[in-house]
């Protein structure tokens, strides 16, 4: 069940949620989370320092560090997000280059394509916005770009006119790209 | 977005509405007319296409973010079980007394850091309670105070709400201190209507400019007292309107944020005007300045945004729609194996962008350098080409402009480094080869240029010898008395403000700094979407408060090098000086993405530059992202350099190095024509410098631009060439054109290239003659084509241990044989 999300959307959201990772209801314990973003929270921990051994590392510390202030957390998800992204920057800027044991592991992870890594970080960082979104405005997302449904059907199953599913997407989009440019992933860029 | 950055002339205002319905059409909602209705629009009005492209990008993005991981990655598996427990056992932290201790070793230094931290917020904390009674010098504390709070923030992650407010608290607080630091905004808050007059004494006795975007600049004398107030008085309302309009989404409360709605809307303000600004006299005076900013040396203290939360990253997906802004070709996802399929690809890319180039770019990449390359000489650049000989009996001479860089060999060395296969339409075997120091024997002052050539035969083709030839100029450039004249141009847009970054260009600049004199003149620009002067005319040995006001200059909106460019030449012709090293130094990460980014328009712009005696250098900053065969084309047309900064630690070794070289060229305007003879040499072929190629009779036309070489600086070019045994006479003869920096005359030397019938095998050559080749075949190998496939990796095996003993000390040697080790480890053999 979505907490905090109006009556008239709980159906949909029902119906979406057996199918949904990346934007599943909260989860019930660290480790449903954790069995639930483990995939996402690794491909954007990658796709910042582009080491596979050291994203485990940040993705292993992020969670060990939520584990201890569980439950003092309002937004678990928003939380690890946002954790991975800064311990990943820590991590670039504590260690700029890489020394040649890194090297040796770099080597490693030669399966990585580039261009997967940027899109990795791109994906990351719209989940994480995502994440820290009201549930109401997470769910018109789902709705729009997981279940493909047009603003006329969007509208039927919340309620809200298809003029305001529709003013209200526009103004979500303009805040995740202002998000995106703020967190320096230019793809959003004016 | 940054609507806020003032102006609307060159972004065209979008109304919500129409942006609503540009969003429904984006998501496929848009009846047929409707959609009609909007392609006709969008085809009118650029700004709007523009719109559309980033709303499909972010529709993209986000389609793609909701679903699942089509390959979901799991960590490995004993740390996933370790982990597992952790997290199934209950959480009370505390009932635990042991939860701070470290939970594994590796993250104990972390944890130690932290408490370090934690330690200096405390003491931040006291002295924040202190300050509301404290003197401005105490307050000035309160920001590195602030700022080790926010990143202990981010160290924690915690987004609690408590956070928020005494990060408010704090930021309350120094509200005088940022007036301090950018007296401008004293201005814009409290308009004062008498201008001190030490200020209006100082502005009559400037000359106006003429472009009216330019902002007013800071007068270093005042920072510190807060006490200036450009004579803006009568625009106080305008500026309190642009106050208004400033963007309520560029992170709320923080002091950077005021800072940067003060810069902008000065900015906007001399355009609203229409005036003349009036630029005070800049008295660079830093002695009032250093110290007072506790925050400085800090990571935290190059940043102007105190909410750290928002750090910046890298730019990745921006590869298809930036290249495309800034002209460049289709850069589809390359395959994850490298191998033959994947040179071929490119291969076919290469061959597709030089139809497109047409037949005056003659298939060398980059349309922009049509006029410079020779028709004639096109096939040697062409696609595949590459491996083309060219006939000594029908094409004898063979000319280019001698251009010195390594950075076609770092990009791809940190390629490799990260695992990944470098972009073969980025590697220039001139540039794997010139990125070593061969230690060639200097010349005398007298004698301006030495040449050194040697021979080896060549171990990948029949009947090829290798022919290294080195140039190199004295090592005391006389130069040095010459006073320089430099505009800098800084990138300030929002991709700039990543840590990495700022701190690499943090360490440029003081590098830059450090090498000024007292007769040499400064003025730096930053730009974004606008340009805008940040420093007029520093004298050189007090530009160390440039720093200050690099760290102080907020990082976001776009980027827009077009205008950059355009100002930065107005100022640099401002303070042009005959008989000074005029230069302009871009400084950008080479995202284009705003005004015209067209690099042949660019190109043009930087020519001009040159014609009236600028030369202009560019510097990108960091690895990722970078269009470097764009920048790289402008310093060519501007008889400048390229150079990567993507650590704080190249702008020590390697920039520091480079830049001083080039802003104290010995000689510039470096052409070499080598004159085979037909009679000895069959076939011969130039490696690399595909870009660098020069008609015949551009050899003697110096208003063709050329490159420049440093003091002390050595460049190398390598042919193969095909000695007939049973020819006469010697190879041929090489020549050399230059400027001398020192006389301010050309000067033009040759030497003869002998026949040498016994030349050495590859492996017993010399080791300079090893080096060079073996630079120059791992290039050909990473470039792929033809001529790769007759090089074989395990061939060189013996050759790398070789070089790599003797070169032991060589840090750039031993890079070049840790590169062919993951070279072969990468299937590429």
């Amino acid at each position: 069940m979505f907490e905090g999300a109006p009556a008239r959307s709980t159906a949909a959201s029902n119906h979406a949620a057996a199918r949904v990772e990346v934007m599943k209801l909260n989860p019930q314990s660290i480790a449903e989370l954790f069995e639930s973003e483990e995939s996402a929270l690794l491909h954007f921990a990658i796709g910042i320092v582009r080491q596979r051994m050291v994203a485990e590392e940040l993705v292993q510390e992020a969670f060990l560090r939520l584990h201890r202030i569980w439950g003092q957390v309002d937004n678990p998800r928003g939380w690890l997000y946002r954790s991975i992204r800064n311990l990943a920057l820590n991590h670039l800027r504590d260690r700029p280059r890489e020394t040649q044991l890194d090297e040796e592991r770099a080597a490693q992870d030669q399966s990585l394509p580039r261009d997967l890594l940027g899109r990795s970080e791109a994906i990351g960082t719209v989940r994480m916005l995502l994440a820290e979104m009201p549930e109401e405005d997470r769910n018109l997302i789902r709705l729009k770009y997981l279940e493909n449904l047009k603003y006329l059907e969007i509208s039927r199953r919340t309620g809200l006119s298809v003029g305001n599913v529709g003013f209200r997407l526009h103004h979500l989009l303009k805040g995740l790209q202002d998000g995106l440019q703020r967190a320096g992933i230019e793809g959003s860029q004016g | 977005m940054n609507q806020d950055e003032n102006n609307p002339e060159t972004q065209g205002k979008i109304s919500a509405e129409l942006e609503a319905r540009m969003t429904a059409w984006v998501a496929g909602e848009a009846s047929p007319e409707e959609t009609a209705e909007l392609e006709r629009l969008a085809a009118e009005r650029p700004e709007l296409a523009d719109l559309k492209r980033r709303l499909e990008a972010v529709n993209k993005l986000l389609a793609e973010s909701v679903r699942p991981d089509s390959e979901p990655l799991r960590l490995a598996k004993d740390r996933r079980a370790e982990l597992m427990r952790t997290l199934r056992a209950p959480s009370n932290p505390a009932a635990d007394p042991a939860s701070d201790a470290p939970l594994f070793p590796s993250l104990a230094a972390l944890r130690r850091r932290q408490t370090v931290e934690r330690r200096w917020i405390l003491a931040a904390a006291a002295c924040l309670t202190c300050g509301l009674f404290l003197s401005v010098v105490v307050r000035s504390r309160y920001e590195a105070g602030s700022r080790a709070k926010a990143r202990e923030w981010l160290v924690e992650g915690r987004a609690a709400p408590a956070t928020q407010d005494s990060l408010k608290e704090a930021e309350s607080q120094p509200s005088n201190e940022v007036a301090i630091q950018l007296p401008v905004e004293t201005q814009v808050e409290a308009p004062q209507a008498n201008p001190p007059a030490a200020y209006a004494k100082a502005a009559s006795a400037r000359a106006p400019v003429a472009d009216t975007r330019t902002a007013p600049v800071f007068d270093f004398s005042q920072i510190g007292t807060g006490a200036v107030a450009p004579s803006l008085a009568a625009q106080e309302r305008d500026a309190r309107e642009q106050v208004a309009e400033a963007s309520p989404h560029l992170g709320g409360t923080a002091a950077s944020d005021r800072i940067s709605r003060a810069v902008g809307n000065i900015g906007a303000l001399a355009g609203v005007s229409g005036e003349p600004t009036v630029l005070p006299p800049v008295m660079a005076d830093a002695s009032q300045d250093k110290g007072s900013y506790r925050a400085n040396s800090t990571l935290a203290g190059t940043r102007m945004r105190t909410d750290l939360k928002d750090v910046s990253s890298a730019i990745s997906v921006v590869s298809a729609q930036f290249l495309d802004d800034v002209g460049g070709g289709n850069h589809e996802a390359p395959p994850a194996a490298p191998g033959a399929d994947l040179r071929s690809q490119y291969a076919a890319e290469k061959a597709g962008k030089s139809l497109a180039a047409g037949a005056a770019g003659g298939g060398i990449p980059g349309g922009s350098d049509a006029e410079v390359n020779a028709p004639r000489q096109a096939a040697i650049g062409a696609p595949g080409g590459a491996v083309a000989e060219t006939s000594a009996s029908k094409e004898p001479v063979s000319t280019f402009s001698l251009h010195v860089s390594d950075v076609s060999f770092r990009l791809a060395q940190a390629a490799l480094a990260r695992g990944e296969m470098p972009d073969p339409d980025r590697i220039r075997p001139e540039e794997f080869y010139n990125a070593f120091r061969y230690g060639d024997p200097a010349p005398s002052m007298a004698e301006k240029i030495s040449c050194r050539t040697e021979q080896s035969a060549d171990p990948t083709m029949q009947q090829r010898n290798l022919l290294r030839i080195a140039m190199t100029v004295p090592a005391t450039g006389r130069g040095a008395a010459e006073p320089l004249r430099l505009t800098v141009l800084l990138d300030t847009s929002g991709s700039m403000e990543r840590e990495d970054r700022a701190s690499a260009v943090r360490k440029a600049m003081q590098v830059l700094v450090s090498l000024l004199g007292r007769d040499d003149r400064v003025t730096l620009v930053g730009f974004a979407r606008q340009p805008r002067l940040l420093a007029d005319q520093v004298p050189g040995d007090r530009a160390g408060a440039l720093l200050d006001i690099i760290a102080h200059t907020p990082a976001q909106g776009g980027t827009n090098i077009e205008e950059a460019i355009k100002l930065g030449g107005e100022l640099a012709l401002r303070q042009f000086a005959t008989g000074a090293q005029n230069r302009i130094v871009l400084l950008t990460d080479g995202a284009a993405n705003l005004g015209d980014a067209d690099p042949a328009h660019l190109a043009a712009r930087v020519e001009a530059l040159r014609q009236r005696g600028l030369s202009f250098d560019a510097c990108g900053v960091g690895t990722n992202g970078i269009d470097d065969s764009d920048l790289e084309a402008l310093t060519r047309k501007g008889s400048g350099r390229y150079y990567v900064l993507d650590t704080p630690e190249a702008a020590d070794a390697g920039f520091a190095r480079q830049l001083a070289g080039a802003l104290r060229p010995a000689a510039e305007n470096v052409k070499v024509q080598v004159r085979f003879n037909a009679a000895r040499v069959g076939n011969y072929r130039l490696i690399g410098f595909e870009r660098h190629r020069l008609r015949t009779e551009d050899f003697r036309d110096d208003k063709v631009g050329a490159a420049a070489l440093a003091a002390g600086e050595a460049a190398v070019a390598l042919y193969e060439v095909e000695a007939l045994p049973q020819g006469e006479g010697e190879l041929g003869e090489v020549y050399v054109r230059f400027r001398d920096t020192a006389a301010g005359a050309m000067v033009e030397r040759s030497w003869t290239l002998p026949y040498d019938p016994y030349v050495p095998a590859f492996d017993r050559a010399t080791p300079t003659m090893q080096l060079a080749g073996t630079a120059a075949f791992l290039a050909e190998k990473l470039r792929g084509g033809a001529r790769a496939e007759s090089i074989r990796l395990a061939q060189l095996a013996p050759v790398v241990n070789a070089l790599r003993s003797h070169y032991a000390q060589e840090t750039r040697v031993q890079e070049l044989a840790a590169m062919y080790e993951r070279m072969r480890r990468m299937r590429m053999e």
